[in-house]
């Protein structure tokens, strides 16, 4: 698409003029423009009259900023042509969208928004880049050889050698705002209906306008719109000072970017080597609650232990019904400091009611510890139980076992700042 | 051609006029923008003295170019006014063929017309647009693509028919077969004109 681009000189302009509402200096390209919008404040200008009467205003343009890089007044090489961008329409499209799901089909209501560049050659021609949130296309009017608007069906084409296909689209448009130069007055909220179908990889339309608040049809048109890459775009746009200076600060959100998404993977990757299935048993020890002292509890023996995490678990497996044992485990290095710990309540009941017998447990608790050092560890239980309540308390330590919440986090965190750096960045290029 | 070429005495300044072709009825002084129409040795002065803003075109009033394989002269123009804007009419003898033909400039989009038929009166209303028509016997099923009725806001150079600049007109623009139908109202005159659209690197100048 651009391939041979001449030069960075702008297209030289017929007119310059200051806008009468906010002085900012403004070029005309189209010698045949009579109206001017300015890209400043919104006012739409008589482009002709020595005074440059105000003729309406809008809204401010920052409420209708463009989607991308793209602005009035920035040349693109297109068709191995030099092009200036000279105005652009933003559309607000209250239509409907055909959709096919599990053998249904149907059409939904939808709202879209997009804006249609003009942009004119040193010949002064032109030609319409269509963009969206979504993309770019090319918008060039075609002489259909079967003109027609959509019937009743939801089949219809326009070009001989095509089979009618499912109109993809329909509604109405209007225009929510304008800026640039035009050689007619482009009013605010004026409409058009449309109606597309898509064949191969293009989109086929028919727009028609209304006469006044009549249903007569004035004027009929047909386009082709062919879609174009965003890196197509860039290129065709590459040669301006402008888009220089954007690249510049576009690419210090894009390091921002990779870095945040590099960091989001790099999370990703230790948060799944964190993941372990808990089996890697690296101690264990029963001890009776017969056993365990009431007021010093009872100590394990001594296990070896790798810096990293590990789950500490107790269970507590009660043989007397009806009973309840609270349980203490202290967990503590060489030097038996405590460095943390685990508590639960433990417990069996049994009894009968309307659907028999039933048995209620509640036997374990776990939680994970960081161990910082590797070194040799202790545990020391304590139990709270009536003298007759009979069990055995387990102390199992696994590794791995879980996620870490903070790669969790860590992980969350990176992918949000990604998305916001690389909406940042986008704005740029 | 040049045989045929003759002079007149702008009616309104004096100033010395040169008509090229001697079917045309309307003629346009260059130097007052006296827009008058031919008699058989004289000009009579219609309308105003206006002279056409040059909005800048690829095309003007003495230059020969060719396009489509034709090779042509552009005797003409005829500026149309209507709603939302304008568009030039430009005249043209073809070099090659001893036919006239138009080429309408608007928007940048150009549209070639060689030749033209005087059909039957059309009523103007009657027409829908977004519904097939039958202009002509040859051009009987024709998509309506729009209608409007626009001024002649002046002309420049010399023109095959007797307009007067404010004169009120009928456009209808259809496609038939791939071609675009143009019909012009112009009073009691009702012409057809077939044409194709053209990019301007087409244009040799």
């Amino acid at each position: 698409m651009a391939t041979t681009y001449v030069n960075s000189e702008k297209i030289a302009a017929t007119k310059q003029l200051n806008c009468t509402s906010c002085g900012n200096a403004l070029s005309l390209l189209n010698p045949r423009a009579k109206y001017i919008a300015c890209q400043y404040c919104g006012s739409v200008l008589d482009a002709n009259s020595e005074d440059h009467q105000i003729l309406m205003s809008m809204s401010a343009p920052e409420q209708n900023a463009p989607f991308s890089f793209i602005k009035v007044g920035l040349i693109a090489d297109f068709f191995d042509k030099k092009y200036q961008v000279i105005a652009r329409t933003r559309w607000k499209q209250d239509y409907y969208e055909f959709w096919q799901e599990e053998g249904e089909a149907g059409y939904s209501r939808e709202l879209w928004i997009y804006d249609e560049w003009l942009l004119i050659s040193e010949q002064r021609t032109y030609f319409y880049l269509v963009e969206d949130s979504s993309g770019y296309y090319i918008s060039n009017e075609v002489i259909p050889d079967e003109p027609s608007l959509p019937g009743e069906g939801n089949h219809w084409s326009f070009m001989k050698n095509q089979q009618p296909q499912v109109i993809s689209e329909y509604g109405a448009a209007n225009v929510v705002y304008f800026e640039g130069e035009s050689n007619y007055q482009v009013k605010i909220d004026d409409y058009i209906n449309f109606a597309s179908y898509k064949h191969k990889k293009d989109i086929y339309t028919a727009e028609w306008r209304l006469e006044g608040d009549t249903e007569e049809i004035k004027e009929i048109e047909f386009f082709k719109e062919t879609l174009i890459s965003k890196k197509e775009v860039i290129k065709a746009f590459d040669n301006n000072e402008e888009l220089t200076i954007l690249k510049e600060k576009g690419q210090f959100w894009q390091w921002l970017t990779y870095g945040s998404f590099g960091m989001f993977v790099l999370f990703f990757i230790m948060m799944i080597g964190s993941c372990g299935d808990g089996s890697n048993t690296v101690y264990e020890e029963q001890f009776s609650l017969n056993a365990i002292d009431d007021e010093n509890g009872v100590f394990s023996k001594s296990f070896e232990l790798e810096k990293g995490l590990h789950n500490l678990k107790i269970k507590g497996t009660i043989n007397t019904t009806n009973t309840e044992a609270f349980m203490l485990a202290y967990f503590m290095n060489e030097k038996k400091d405590v460095i943390n710990y685990l508590e639960g309540n433990f417990s069996i009941y049994s009894g009968f009611d309307d659907e028999g017998y039933w048995v209620e447990t509640q036997e374990e608790n776990d939680k994970l510890v960081k161990v910082k050092e590797p070194g040799t560890y202790y545990a020391q239980i304590l139990a709270d139980r009536d003298s007759t309540t009979q069990g055995v308390v387990t102390l199992t330590i696994t590794d791995g076992v879980t996620l870490t919440r903070y790669y969790v986090i860590g992980w969350i965190l990176f992918l949000i700042l990604g998305l916001i750096f690389r909406g940042r960045m986008k704005q740029y290029i | 051609m040049a045989l045929f070429v003759r002079e007149f005495e702008c009616p309104s300044c004096g100033g010395t006029i040169q008509r090229e072709n001697s079917a045309s009825r309307s003629i346009s002084c260059p130097y007052c923008g006296q827009t008058s129409h031919v008699n058989a040795d004289s000009l009579d002065a219609v309308g105003a003295q206006h002279l056409l803003i040059d909005y800048g075109s690829m095309l003007s009033v003495g230059m020969t170019a060719t396009v489509k394989g034709h090779r042509f002269r552009v005797l003409g123009k005829m500026r149309i006014e209507y709603g939302d804007g304008f568009w030039d009419e430009w005249y043209i003898e073809l070099l090659d063929a001893n036919k006239y033909g138009w080429i309408q400039e608007d928007d940048g989009g150009f549209v070639l017309f060689v030749g033209g038929d005087e059909i039957s009166a059309l009523n103007y209303n009657d027409i829908k647009v977004g519904t097939n028509v039958a202009l002509s016997e040859k051009y009987s099923n024709v998509f309506i693509t729009s209608k409007s009725r626009a001024k002649v806001e002046g002309g420049e150079g010399e023109l095959p028919f007797a307009i007067i600049p404010g004169d009120i007109a009928d456009f209808v623009e259809g496609i038939s077969e791939g071609k675009v139908i143009s019909v012009e109202i112009l009073g009691d005159e009702n012409n057809l004109f077939v044409g194709a659209p053209f990019n301007i690197d087409e244009l040799q100048v």
